[in-house]
C-alpha cells in the first residue's frame, strides 16, 4: 500500500495536525527524542502522512526506473480470471559504470515501483547503487505469477520464491558485468523477507549480501496482523460499521470537493478534507486498518482462487472474467488477516510443517532467526519506537539481537520517517560503510 | 493503494460518438495481427459461466459452499457502498476486458508514438485546445442547471482562451485565475433528481451509466449542431480532428488497466466512478 502522497497539500496538513496532537502526546521516552529532526509525535498520523516534503532528503538525481517482465513459468495453472497478473514485473535503473547492486523488497501488497520502494530507490541509486524494485510476494502479481504455493505468509518459502527470482532478474539485466557486487534491502514485510532471504543467501550463496537492510520490518508477523484487524476496531461502531465509515470518509471528501475549484478527484483531496477536520486518533487507526484489509482482500481472494480452496468463492466453482464478484468482496473485506491465517494459511502449509500452530506462528517471526542475525554483521535493522505494527518487547528483541546495528528512533510511526534526510543518512551511511 | 478517478476516457469523446468507433475498428483491422484481433474478439464471446474448471486430480469433487459464505457473513439489511446496481455486469466484465486490451495493443502503442513525434509544447497545445472545445459543452450545461454566474465565468474562459490563446491552443484564462468547470447533460440530469440507473461499461469509453450515457449522446447531438469547427463541411478536418482527440485524452488520463495489482479492480473502479459522479452533480 502506498502510505505516501506528500505534497505542498499534505504539508500545510501536517503542521496543522501536528499542532493539534502534540498536547496529547506523553513526555519525551528517550534523551534522543529532543534532537531527533522528525516533526509528528502522532504514530498513526506519520504513518498515513510520512515526512513532510521539507525535511525529505533532496537527492541530486532524478531516479528514472525501467520496466520489464519475467517471463510466464511454463505450464503454470493460471485461472482466466487473473490472466492480467501472469507475469512478474520488475523495475531497475543502473549506473553508468562499475557500481553494486541492490535489491529492493516491497512491503504487505507493495508493487515494486509504489511509493515507499521507489523512495527507497532513489536514496539507493543517489547513494551510487544500481537499483532492482521486486514486488512484494504478497501482492497478487507475484502471488499469480512466480510464487510456489500461492499462499503468502510463509517466509522461508516465500524467501526462496524470492530467492529465484532475483536470481532471473540479476541473469536478465543489461550491462551485467558492471555489477561488483549485491546487496538487499526491504521495508515493513519486505524487511522481514529480507531477513530470511539473506539466511537463504548464506546457504546457497548465489549474490553473498555485501549488506542487509531491514526497515520497520514486522518483527512477528502474527502479532503484527492481530494489530492491523484490531485497528478496524477503531471504527466507531466496530467493523460490522465499516459501510458508514466509509460513506461517513466519502462525504468528507464530498464537501471539500464541492467547495473546491479543482476538478481532479486525487488522494491531496482526502488530506485536505481531514485538514479541515482533523480525525481522531481512532479514526486515523481506522484508516490504516481499512487500507491494510483491502490488502488483505486481495491477498485472500488471489491465494483463494489459486488454489481453488473454497475459502470465500466456493471450490470448484469457475472464475472466469466475466464471472461476478461484487458478493466475494464483501465478504473479503469483513475477513482479517488473523481469520486468514487459522483458516487457510496454517491449515493450508500444516502438512509440510513440523510442528503445532504456535511453533509455525513463530517460524514466521526474526526472532525465529535470532542466532543468524545476531551473528551477521552486514545486517542492520531500522525501527521506530512508535510503530504501529509492533507490539511490546518487539524493540527490545531487536535492540538485544542486533546491537549497533540496530537504528531506533523515537517516532515515525510505520514508515512514516525514512525519507527523512537524517533517518537516510543512518541507513545509507550503514549501506555505504566498511564492514562492522 | 492509490486509485486516481479522473476515471478513464471522459466526456470528451461524446463528439461525433458513432464516427469514433467506426475509426477506431478500421484501425484495429489494419494495425494488429490477427491474433489480436481475435483475442479481442475472444473477450465478448467468453459466455459459459457455469461450466467448472478443470482442477485436477480431484475432478470429481462438487462445488461446496465457502468457508466464508456471503449469506452468514454479510449482512443483508445493511446499506454496502459496494452494492451498485449493475444488472449487465457480465456483459460490462466483458466490455472492461476488451477495453484493457483495446488499450493495451491499440491507444498505449499510438501514445508511445505519440509522444515521440509530438513535442512536449505541442501536446500541451493539443490539451489546451480540446480543453477549451469542452468549455462549451460545459457553458450549455451550466445554463441548463440555471447556474448563470457559473456560466458567464465558463464563457469568459472559452473567450479569453479563444482570442489570446489563440484558438485554446494556449490557456491564459488559468494564468488569469479563471475557475474552470466540468459538467455535462448527465450531471444536468442528476440535478434534477434522475437517479444515475444501472451501471455501464462503454467500449472505449469506459466507466459510465444509463442517466450519463444518455447525457453523453445529448452532448454529442448537441456539439454536432454547433459544429464550432465546421467538420461538416471541411471533412479533411475530421482525419486530424479524431486521433489527435482519442490520444490527448488517453495521454492526459493517469489510468492504468490492471494497475490496482487488485482482483476486484472492477468493482472498485464502479464504486469509485459511481461515487465521484454523485459528487460531480453536487458540486
Amino acid at each position: 500500500m502506498t502510505h505516501r502522497f506528500v505534497s505542498t497539500a499534505l504539508m500545510a496538513l501536517v503542521l496543522t495536525l501536528c499542532s493539534s496532537f502534540a498536547s496529547a502526546e506523553e513526555a519525551p521516552a528517550t534523551p534522543s527524542q529532543d534532537t531527533f529532526s522528525y516533526p509528528i509525535a502522532n504514530p498513526f498520523l506519520a504513518t498515513i502522512a510520512g515526512t513532510p516534503s521539507v525535511l525529505a532528503k533532496q537527492h541530486a538525481r532524478e531516479l528514472k526506473l525501467r520496466e520489464a517482465k519475467l517471463p510466464e513459468i511454463a505450464d503454470r495453472h493460471i485461472p482466466k480470471a487473473l490472466w492480467y497478473a501472469r507475469r512478474l514485473q520488475y523495475s531497475w535503473a543502473m549506473q553508468d559504470g562499475n557500481a553494486p547492486l541492490i535489491f529492493t523488497v516491497a512491503g504487505t501488497g507493495g508493487y515494486h515501483d509504489g511509493g515507499t520502494n521507489k523512495l527507497l530507490m532513489e536514496a539507493f541509486f543517489n547513494a551510487g547503487y544500481h537499483v532492482v524494485g521486486i514486488t512484494s510476494p504478497s501482492h497478487p502479481e507475484f502471488m499469480v505469477a512466480q510464487s510456489s504455493t500461492a499462499v503468502p505468509g510463509h517466509m522461508r518459502k516465500d524467501a526462496a520464491d524470492l530467492y529465484r527470482v532475483m536470481g532471473e532478474i540479476a541473469d536478465r539485466l543489461p550491462k551485467r558485468e558492471r555489477i561488483s557486487g549485491y546487496s538487499l534491502a526491504g521495508y515493513s514485510l519486505g524487511g522481514t523477507h529480507s531477513a530470511f532471504v539473506a539466511k537463504l543467501d548464506q546457504e546457497q550463496q548465489r549474490f553473498n549480501f555485501d549488506k542487509v537492510l531491514l526497515l520497520n520490518p514486522s518483527v512477528s508477523l502474527y502479532n503484527s496482523i492481530a494489530k492491523l484487524d484490531r485497528m478496524l476496531r477503531n471504527i466507531p461502531g466496530g467493523v460490522d460499521n465499516l459501510n458508514g465509515f466509509f460513506a461517513d470518509v466519502v462525504s468528507r471528501i464530498g464537501s471539500v470537493y464541492t467547495r473546491s475549484t479543482t476538478i481532479e478527484f486525487n488522494p491531496d483531496i482526502v488530506f485536505e478534507a481531514f485538514k479541515a477536520q482533523p480525525p481522531s486518533d481512532e479514526e486515523l487507526a481506522a484508516i490504516i486498518g481499512v487500507a491494510f484489509r483491502l490488502s488483505a482482500a486481495n491477498l485472500i481472494f488471489t491465494a483463494d482462487v489459486m488454489n481453488d480452496f473454497g475459502f470465500i468463492k466456493p471450490s470448484r466453482q469457475k472464475l472466469r472474467r466475466k464471472t461476478e464478484r461484487s458478493h466475494y468482496l464483501e465478504v473479503a473485506l469483513r475477513v482479517g488477516f488473523t481469520d486468514y491465517f487459522h483458516d487457510f494459511f496454517w491449515p493450508f502449509h500444516a502438512d509440510s510443517f513440523d510442528g503445532d500452530r504456535n511453533a509455525f506462528a513463530e517460524a514466521q517471526s526474526l526472532p525465529h532467526l535470532k542466532d543468524f542475525l545476531s551473528n551477521s554483521p552486514h545486517i542492520a535493522v531500522v525501527h521506530n519506537l512508535d510503530d504501529v505494527i509492533l507490539v511490546p518487547g518487539e524493540i527490545e528483541f531487536l535492540k538485544n539481537t542486533f546491537g549497533n546495528r540496530a537504528f531506533i528512533y523515537p517516532r515515525g510511526g510505520h514508515l512514516g520517517n525514512l525519507a527523512l534526510a537524517e533517518t537516510q543518512a543512518d541507513y545509507i551511511g550503514f549501506l555505504t560503510g566498511g564492514a562492522q | 493503494m492509490t486509485l486516481t478517478i479522473n476515471a478513464h476516457l471522459s466526456r470528451r469523446f461524446s463528439w461525433h460518438y458513432p464516427l469514433l468507433v467506426c475509426l477506431l475498428s478500421t484501425g484495429c483491422a489494419n494495425n494488429s495481427a490477427n491474433s489480436t484481433t481475435s483475442s479481442l474478439y475472444g473477450y465478448l464471446q467468453d459466455t459459459d459461466e457455469t461450466q467448472l474448471e478443470d482442477f485436477s486430480p480431484e475432478t470429481t469433487r462438487r462445488t461446496a459452499d465457502p468457508l466464508y459464505n456471503a449469506n452468514r457473513v454479510v449482512l443483508d439489511d445493511v446499506a454496502d457502498p459496494l452494492d451498485i446496481s449493475d444488472p449487465l455486469e457480465p456483459l460490462n466484465r466483458a466490455l472492461y476486458s476488451f477495453n484493457a486490451q483495446l488499450d493495451r495493443w491499440v491507444l498505449m502503442p499510438a501514445i508511445g508514438v505519440y509522444q515521440k513525434v509530438l513535442p512536449r509544447f505541442a501536446r500541451s497545445g493539443v490539451t489546451n485546445f480540446f480543453d477549451n472545445l469542452d468549455d462549451i459543452r460545459t457553458g450549455i450545461n451550466q445554463l441548463l442547471q440555471l447556474r448563470p454566474k457559473r456560466a458567464l465565468q465558463t464563457g469568459g474562459r472559452f473567450l479569453t482562451n479563444t482570442t489570446l490563446g489563440i484558438g485554446g491552443l494556449w490557456d491564459p484564462a488559468s494564468r488569469f485565475n479563471m475557475p474552470k468547470y466540468d459538467e455535462d447533460f448527465g450531471q444536468t440530469l442528476g440535478h434534477y433528481g434522475v437517479e444515475a440507473g444501472p451501471y455501464l461499461v462503454l467500449p472505449l469509453f469506459g466507466p459510465s451509466g444509463l442517466r450519463d450515457g444518455i447525457g453523453r449522446i445529448v452532448d454529442t447531438a448537441v456539439l454536432a449542431q454547433i459544429d464550432p469547427l465546421d467538420l461538416t463541411d471541411h471533412s479533411g478536418r475530421g482525419y486530424a480532428y479524431y486521433p489527435l482527440l482519442i490520444l490527448d485524452t488517453r495521454a492526459t488520463t493517469a489510468f492504468e488497466y490492471f494497475g490496482t495489482g487488485s482482483p476486484f479492480e472492477y468493482e472498485l473502479v464502479r464504486m469509485l466512478y459511481a461515487k465521484k459522479r454523485e459528487l460531480d452533480i453536487v458540486k
